[in-house]
């Protein structure tokens, strides 16, 4: 009950002493007990830096409960004193209000009452320690923060950094294995081939941890809005149309889309950062342009938009009809660290749009149909307003 | 022949993308995009690949006075993770496609290209 706070607890009979003892014990993390005022006072004095609260009887040998607790107050006049008392004690309760005792007691003890009693008593206490509590909480997560911030910003520089020479190594090593190839059959050219693959593996797991690095370390600061989720599709759409125009007609719930469509025709509002969400549209647009032209002829592509909502989610989804995502890939499709190496357009920038995804608080899902993939985002639907 | 132009301020990525799109294309390449700009207008190039970070003027601004110049020029960002959001930015300003650093590999970067000339 006050298991973090330490009593000393005072009464010259014995058998009080010994039975309210366990009772504390059971209460408090640790009972200092002692057997009159002179005693007490001197154990206060030793264990100040322990002691939380005092329960004291009042009339004692060597020196009363009263003079004690005037005592113990000058010494630290904000520790919790209560004392307990018998009816005949009247005299001695004045004299304690006046020394500013925090509660009394009347013996014989009512159980519910002494609790109410240390509860009020250790109040002030108890809000202070939780106050000092949140404080450092509020430090630690302050100095995190810090610590986050410059961890991402030296990542940041570091992966731009290492990401130059990465580039050009790897498309050197490319080309050293398109030289490679044309060379005529030797055990020279075996042992070559063996170290290019071993240099080309090796350079695949550094281009995925850099990719993920920097995925980490990019940290949006765009502030959160209402915002109408088909107007930033149309908007996405639009950005990706130089190149969509020639690949593919897509279809927003049902219509062909046109460059000069009404972007606010319709309103799905939900709570997310505008730039972000529309990072996320275009990724998945692109990854299906990439698939989609591997189908041969315009007419026998297609992507579908479709934007609906119910009572509580505004769901957008993206199918194609590409062929779907391959088994094999299918379960690290999101996954940052997974090479997506064999699986040409399909993955680019999925890790990135489920993680903006997530701090937007919506949900990203794909999955196989009718021939296609079928990509899912859903947001917490803003609640409604009149408008 | 098809005519390359690309625009990146690192050497070495110059030559190694010069190196291998020399295969299948007439490859001239830029380190610096201010002087990539004026040889750009005047030359018959039919795509431009131009990175997005360069000390002398970024690559979205030159993409935008290339566009304005003449909008039937394709071009096609190159960009690092750290500049994604600036590479689909780039798309209002009339790329036709980005490339993200480091290359998935060469072919694709290829691809890309065809793509472009095929439509």
């Amino acid at each position: 009950m006050f298991k973090e706070f330490n009593v000393l607890y005072v009464e010259d009979e014995e058998n009080i002493l010994k039975f309210t003892s366990n009772i504390f014990k059971s209460l408090f993390n640790k009972v200092f007990s002692q057997d009159n005022g002179e005693d007490g006072l001197n154990c206060y004095i030793e264990y100040q830096e322990q002691i939380d609260i005092i329960i004291t009887d009042i009339n004692m040998p060597k020196k009363n409960g009263i003079q004690m607790s005037k005592e113990i107050k000058r010494l630290n006049p904000l520790v919790p004193i209560i004392v307990t008392s018998a009816h005949n004690d009247n005299d001695f309760l004045y004299k304690a209000i006046n020394i500013g005792i925090n509660g009394y007691i009347i013996k014989p003890f009512e159980f519910n009452e002494v609790l109410e009693a240390i509860k009020k008593a250790l109040e002030p206490q108890v809000l202070k320690n939780q106050l000092k509590k949140q404080e450092e909480e509020n430090q630690q997560t302050l100095l995190k923060s810090a610590k986050f911030t410059a961890i991402g910003q030296l990542t940041a520089g570091l992966t731009h950094e290492i990401n130059t020479p990465l580039t050009y190594i790897k498309g050197s090593v490319e080309i050293t294995n398109i030289l490679l190839k044309s060379m005529e059959d030797s055990v020279l050219k075996e042992r070559l081939k063996k170290q290019y693959t071993m240099i080309d593996d090796g350079i695949d797991r550094i281009t995925n941890i850099v990719d993920s690095m920097s995925e980490m370390a990019q940290n949006s600061s765009e502030k959160f809005e209402d915002v109408n989720i088909y107007e930033t599709i149309i908007v996405s759409i639009i950005m990706a149309y130089n190149r969509s125009k020639h690949i593919t007609q897509i279809y927003i719930n049902n219509e062909p889309f046109q460059i000069n469509i009404d972007k606010t025709k319709y309103r799905f509002l939900a709570q997310v950062q505008k730039q972000r969400v529309e990072q996320v549209w275009i990724i998945i647009i692109n990854n299906a342009l990439d698939e989609l032209i591997k189908v041969e002829k315009f007419d026998n592509r297609r992507l579908d938009i479709s934007i609906i909502e119910n009572d509580d989610e505004v769901k957008v989804s993206f199918k194609d009809n590409a062929g779907g995502i391959k088994d094999d890939i299918f379960d690290h499709l999101f996954d940052p660290f997974k090479s997506t190496k064999e699986s040409s357009g399909m993955g680019i920038g999925l890790s990135i749009a489920k993680k903006i995804i997530d701090e937007q608080y919506g949900n990203i899902t794909a999955r196989n149909e009718d021939n296609g993939a079928v990509f899912e985002v859903i947001f917490k639907k803003t609640v409604s307003r009149l408008s | 022949m098809r005519k390359i132009a690309i625009v990146d301020d690192e050497k070495n990525i110059l030559d190694m993308l010069s190196t291998f799109l020399e295969m299948s294309y007439d490859v001239t390449t830029f380190q610096n995009p201010v002087l990539a700009l004026d040889a750009i207008k005047k030359g018959d190039f039919d795509l431009v690949l131009c990175d997005i970070m360069m000390p002398q003027m970024s690559g979205l601004d030159l993409l935008k006075k290339l566009h304005e110049d003449n909008k039937h020029l394709i071009i096609i960002m190159m960009t690092a993770f750290d500049t994604m959001d600036r590479a689909l930015e780039a798309h209002k300003f009339g790329a036709r496609n980005y490339i993200k650093k480091p290359f998935k590999s060469l072919a694709t970067i290829q691809e890309k290209i065809e793509e472009q000339f095929q439509v």
